[in-house]
């Protein structure tokens, strides 16, 4: 039999049936509190854990988003003050050409071998200079046939075999040197000569940009 | 001397004393329930407020991105615009105008020497093969490239500098045909690439 000591005298007192009764619902009622309690605090802590990973996360993106908006809406502006610029460059000059062409002209975004082809053949009719062959070195659309200059720009290797006077070969090479696209000398032979035309083979390397990356860049939340 | 007496019965003091604890723990109960709700509460406030501004920012993101994209062919020539030009002017200051060369070098070459291959590589160094008579024409050529524009054949255009230096005969050999040009060679030199950098105005 359990006995209760009195606080107040230290008296044992002697337990009925109803008194032992109400100790034990006084117990278990602590006990069942008790376990609600820690309940309560852990499920509420990995509450409290939960959102507030959840609060920073958030705040740390929406401190993203401020940049990204100040770095749109100064994009937004940069583009507008652009218009009128860009609209003066692609206008036509009083010869019908824009500067926007020229530049263009002068280094392409593609390879435009086409195009280069027709440059060359003008320039031979203008020197008089006979253009019997043009090849590219590799492939154009071969990575191993175009490499990188300076500036970023690719550079594509071709030969041509011209016959005509050292004088008229010089001319086209002057030709060549004052054209509207780029076209550096590498390298030349010569055959012939003595009373019959000159046969040059040149190699020359002409270059193109490929169109500007104007993806935005994003980096990850840290 | 104090005489205490209770006077409370036993039983009730004890049904009291079984209060006061069950009272005592719902009490730490609902205080720890009130401190973790208004914690959880607030919480739950600031993530509403946080995601409700993340809402609005996103709105603006895509308003923004709408209309930039409206224009994304203009800025996409306007860079190519930009980028070419770059990279042209670079070009454009790193070409050599190799007709000069050609040019002077015709006023070099012995008559009985004949040049049949000449390359240039980036670092201005230019390789020469040809034929000759004998090795004393191809020694002349030699000697000619050096003394070009400074004791030879002074160039009026042309600033009093060594057009072409350091000339070394990198091999000579005598062919067994006879006659004229059984002499080939071949040279290096090296071109000063200030006096060809731009086109000289004849």
């Amino acid at each position: 039999m359990s006995e209760v000591k009195n606080k107040n005298n230290a008296m044992e007192v002697p337990k009925t049936q109803i008194s032992l009764s109400q100790d034990n619902s006084a117990r278990n009622y602590i006990i069942v509190m008790v376990f609600v309690i820690t309940v309560i605090i852990a499920v509420s802590g990995y509450l409290i854990f939960i959102f507030s990973r959840q609060y920073v996360h958030q705040s740390d993106v929406n401190k993203a988003s401020d940049q990204l908006i100040t770095s749109l809406q100064q994009k937004q502006k940069n583009i507008q003050d652009l218009k009128p610029n860009y609209d003066a460059i692609t206008a036509n000059n009083s010869k019908g050409v824009s500067d926007s062409t020229l530049i263009l002209q002068a280094l392409p975004t593609t390879p435009d071998y086409e195009g280069l082809i027709a440059i060359l053949e003008k320039m031979g009719q203008n020197t008089g200079v006979k253009v019997s062959s043009i090849s590219q070195t590799a492939s154009a659309s071969s990575a191993s046939s175009t490499g990188t200059a300076k500036g970023g720009s690719k550079e594509m290797q071709f030969t041509l075999s011209v016959e005509g006077s050292y004088g008229a070969i010089v001319d086209f090479l002057k030709q060549t040197e004052s054209s509207s696209r780029v076209i550096n000398f590498n390298s030349m032979s010569l055959s012939g000569g003595s009373g019959s035309p000159l046969t040059a083979s040149l190699t020359m390397t002409t270059y193109y940009k490929t169109p500007a990356n104007i993806g935005s860049k994003t980096e990850p939340l840290k | 001397m104090i005489l205490q007496i209770n006077l409370i019965p036993e039983a009730r003091l004890l049904k009291l004393q079984a209060m006061s604890r069950k009272r005592l723990a719902l009490t730490v109960a609902i205080i720890v329930g009130i401190i973790v709700t208004t914690i959880i509460s607030t919480l739950l406030l600031l993530m509403g407020y946080v995601f409700t501004v993340s809402r609005s920012q996103q709105s603006k993101v895509d308003t923004l991105n709408k209309d930039i994209n409206s224009q994304a062919e203009l800025e996409q020539s306007a860079a190519n615009l930009q980028e070419n030009l770059n990279g042209f002017y670079l070009l454009q200051n790193s070409r050599l105008y190799v007709s000069e060369i050609f040019k002077n070098l015709g006023n070099v070459i012995p008559a009985d020497v004949s040049v049949s291959s000449f390359q240039i590589s980036p670092d201005y160094l230019v390789t020469i093969s040809g034929t000759a008579n004998s090795y004393a024409s191809v020694s002349s050529f030699s000697v000619a490239l050096q003394e070009y524009n400074l004791n030879f054949k002074p160039q009026p255009n042309l600033d009093r500098k060594a057009l072409f230096s350091s000339p070394t005969i990198t091999s000579i050999s005598k062919s067994d045909t006879g006659g004229s040009g059984n002499v080939n060679f071949s040279m290096t030199f090296k071109v000063d690439p200030t006096l060809f950098s731009k086109p000289t105005v004849n």
